[in-house]
């Protein structure tokens, strides 16, 4: 199925495509296929057509000699500024809804997002997850949070941010800015943490009033001066004289609101592999799906997801052991493990959880 | 930019006190001076002699000394320190010779940023930045985090008025990231300095030779004076986050790799053996002994770049999530470590998490 949408959609190529390495898994064997190269888009989806990988991904890094196998050979010559938002990492209302956790060391189980296991404090955790339109609802908040703090503050133009969806639980935002590529890792870690707003010092937000201390600047004010103080002003408290820690919780509270909740190790990494757009997720089946940002704007995430399918919607009846309440827009009673769902669909369930299987088709 | 503000007269006396701007460099070789001559004419003897002063000051404490009152000896001098330090061909005292020289600068970059402050424009964009001036500064962002000289509190871009990619600072301010920036630009001089070394002159050579031993000497005395500090007081040395990671690893937590790279790196170069740093990590759960020793020997510099790693610094450790303290003026793990060698061990605060 793969194979037939890989004929039919050729991959768009990332660009300076020569300059990029590119990684591949397949579905016939479990490793990595590294170090590989094309010198042009042609090489490129030919290559696609005949291996038919289950994950494919290229270098945010451009290299003089992509191709070589020991990574101080390949000549980095820059990198493309990469945010992952990923729901992962973010406790969202809906995963107890689809996920489950079983604790390899004590058997304990249960739903929703779990770290360690609750039981016997073991992080040796097995996970099924799942990914709905609720996830990307959430994931998509937190892409559009990214995305104005870069234009506004960093002064990134918007045509030169591409949002992806990831084709399963988030968004990966390229920055194709050709004066960022050269940053080093020390630089990219503060660009990390200025969108996380990690290391805002409350005590240099506030000033004296009295007894009492008050918040420093206008909304008007640049960067997150003027951020917290629009969120101040949502909850009615921007001038409102408190005693001071209670006023540095209440900052930190709406920096907690304002941030958007990336995983910095992306970003810091100058040599990271990241999936490439126009390709299929093997975990799910759903495109790697570029946007513009006005289409993520106007787009919820319901309608992402749906564009996001690649496969048919032939029906076809599946067996389960413990199906997910809900999974990208569809609801399902845990009764009956015998279900019918639209093709693409079913494939996700089979390439995500070891006890679907495909009874039968139409 | 407007362009009056680009109007900067300089003079011998600049280039005294920055030896690096092009103008100084394009006098040199106005001067006709080949690397032939450095070990051969009296002048050239005079000029080598005092780069190589330069260079062990830097070695013995940290200084870089203006040796010289004559601007074209001392531009002269500063050209062949670059030159020599590229022929060492050590990371390590290229970036102690940068950080000494930016240091010797900053008096005259503090006058300047009082009195000729269109002097600093120049300089900014010596260094290629991206600088704006109406009735404030603006320095572009990505030049602001390239020499941002502290990643805390009130220089930390989150806490910085930036709009449109531009951060707003102070005259004095603009002072010390062009200190930062020097330093920089001084690193790039030495690494971009090509000479084949078979048309160095055998007295050239020579001085190549004396200062490389010097650093290794020097080198060699700091870890012995580590591995008998780790001998005497044990952990007691050993900064929070690696004493908590150390805990983590003994009772088998399974560490992510950042956490194992830091522990493996802040090991070695406190003296542990490659066999030493590996009994840390047999209690982890998916220890392997091969996969372990090749990781570890890699951090040593035995294998692959031959690079020998040190831990992240302290604000990368706390993006990473390694750190959750606040060391008095410690920027880097093994800071702590030689200043608690030395007595002076840092006062630690435990910061929420924020």
């Amino acid at each position: 199925m793969f194979k037939e949408y890989y004929r039919k959609n050729p991959v768009p190529p990332p660009p300076s495509i020569e300059r990029r390495e590119f990684a591949f898994t397949t579905f016939s064997s479990s490793g990595m296929i590294r170090h590989i190269s094309f010198k042009n888009p042609e090489e490129m989806n030919r290559y696609i057509i005949e291996r038919i990988p289950r994950h494919a991904y290229y270098s945010t890094a451009y290299y003089s000699d992509p191709s070589a196998p020991e990574m101080e050979d390949k000549g980095w010559q820059g990198a493309d500024m990469v945010f992952d938002i990923d729901v992962d990492h973010i406790d969202t209302p809906c995963k107890p809804l689809h996920d489950t956790w079983r604790c390899k060391a004590c058997g304990a189980h249960g739903r929703g997002l779990a770290l360690k296991c609750p039981v016997c404090g073991s992080e040796s955790l097995e996970r099924q997850t799942w990914v709905c339109d609720r996830c990307i609802s959430v994931a998509r908040e937190e892409a559009l949070k990214l995305i104005d703090i870069l234009e506004e503050d960093l002064g990134i133009s918007r045509s030169e941010m591409i949002p992806v969806f990831s084709g399963h639980r988030g968004f990966h935002i390229h920055v194709e800015d050709k004066a960022l590529i050269d940053l080093e890792q020390e630089a990219r870690r503060e660009i990390a943490d200025y969108v996380r707003g990690l290391g805002i010092d409350p005590d240099l937000y506030i000033e004296r009033t009295g007894d009492l201390y008050k918040y420093k600047y206008p909304s008007t004010a640049p960067g997150w001066r003027g951020r917290i103080a629009m969120h101040l002003a949502l909850r009615g408290k921007e001038d409102t004289p408190l005693p001071r820690e209670e006023l540095k919780k209440l900052i930190m509270e709406c920096v907690a609101e304002a941030r958007a909740n990336i995983d910095e190790k992306v970003t810091m990494d100058v040599k990271r592999l990241i999936r490439l757009p126009g390709t299929l997720h093997g975990k799910t089946g759903l495109k790697v799906l570029p946007l513009t940002i006005q289409q993520l704007e106007a787009m919820d995430a319901a309608s992402i997801i749906e564009r996001a399918v690649a496969l048919p919607d032939t029906p076809v009846k599946v067996e389960m052991e413990e199906w997910p309440r809900r999974v990208l827009g569809f609801t399902f009673s845990e009764d009956g493990s015998k279900k019918t769902v639209p093709l693409y669909l079913a494939v996700y369930l089979v390439l995500n959880s070891p006890t679907a299987r495909i009874l039968s088709i139409g | 930019m407007g362009s009056e503000h680009l109007k900067v007269v300089i003079g011998p006396e600049d280039y005294l006190k920055y030896p690096f701007l092009p103008e100084a460099i394009k006098i040199v070789k106005e001067l006709g001076l080949t690397i032939e001559e450095l070990g051969e004419t009296p002048l050239g003897n005079e000029i080598l002699e005092q780069a190589k002063r330069k260079i062990l000051s830097v070695i013995e404490d940290g200084r870089y000394p203006v040796s010289s009152d004559d601007y074209r000896l001392e531009v002269s001098a500063f050209a062949t320190a670059i030159l020599l330090l590229s022929q060492v061909g050590d990371k390590a005292l290229t970036e102690k010779f940068a950080t000494a020289f930016s240091k010797s600068i900053s008096p005259s970059l503090e006058a300047d940023s009082r009195e000729r402050v269109q002097l600093l424009f120049y300089i900014s964009q010596v260094l290629g930045w991206n600088v704006k001036i109406s009735d404030k500064i603006y320095v572009h962002f990505k030049n602001y985090i390239h020499a941002q000289p502290d990643f805390t509190g009130k220089w930390k871009l989150v806490n910085r008025a930036l709009r449109d990619g531009y951060v707003e600072v102070s005259t004095h301010e603009l002072a010390r990231l062009i200190q930062t920036g020097v330093k920089k630009h001084v690193s790039r001089l030495v690494e971009s300095a090509s000479v084949d070394s078979s048309l160095l002159p055998e007295r050239v050579y020579a001085v190549v030779e004396e200062l490389s031993q010097s650093w290794a000497k020097t080198r060699r005395e700091v870890l012995e004076f580590a591995q008998a500090g780790y001998r005497k007081s044990g952990m007691d040395a050993f900064p929070p986050c690696i004493k908590t990671l150390m805990d983590e690893a003994k009772s088998g937590k399974n560490l992510p790799h950042s956490a194992r790279f830091v522990l493996a790196s802040f090991l070695l170069n406190v003296g542990f053996t490659v066999d030493e740093t590996l009994e840390i990590f047999k209690y982890s759960p998916d220890y392997r002994e091969d996969l372990a020793r090749y990781q570890v020997e890699h951090i040593a510099g035995l294998r692959g770049s031959r690079t020998k790693y040190t831990p992240y610094k302290c604000d990368n450790m706390r993006s990473l999530g390694l750190c959750r303290w606040r060391c008095e003026g410690v920027k880097h793990p093994l800071q702590y470590f030689y200043r608690a060698l030395r007595g002076k061990t840092p006062r630690v605060v435990e910061s929420q998490v924020s």
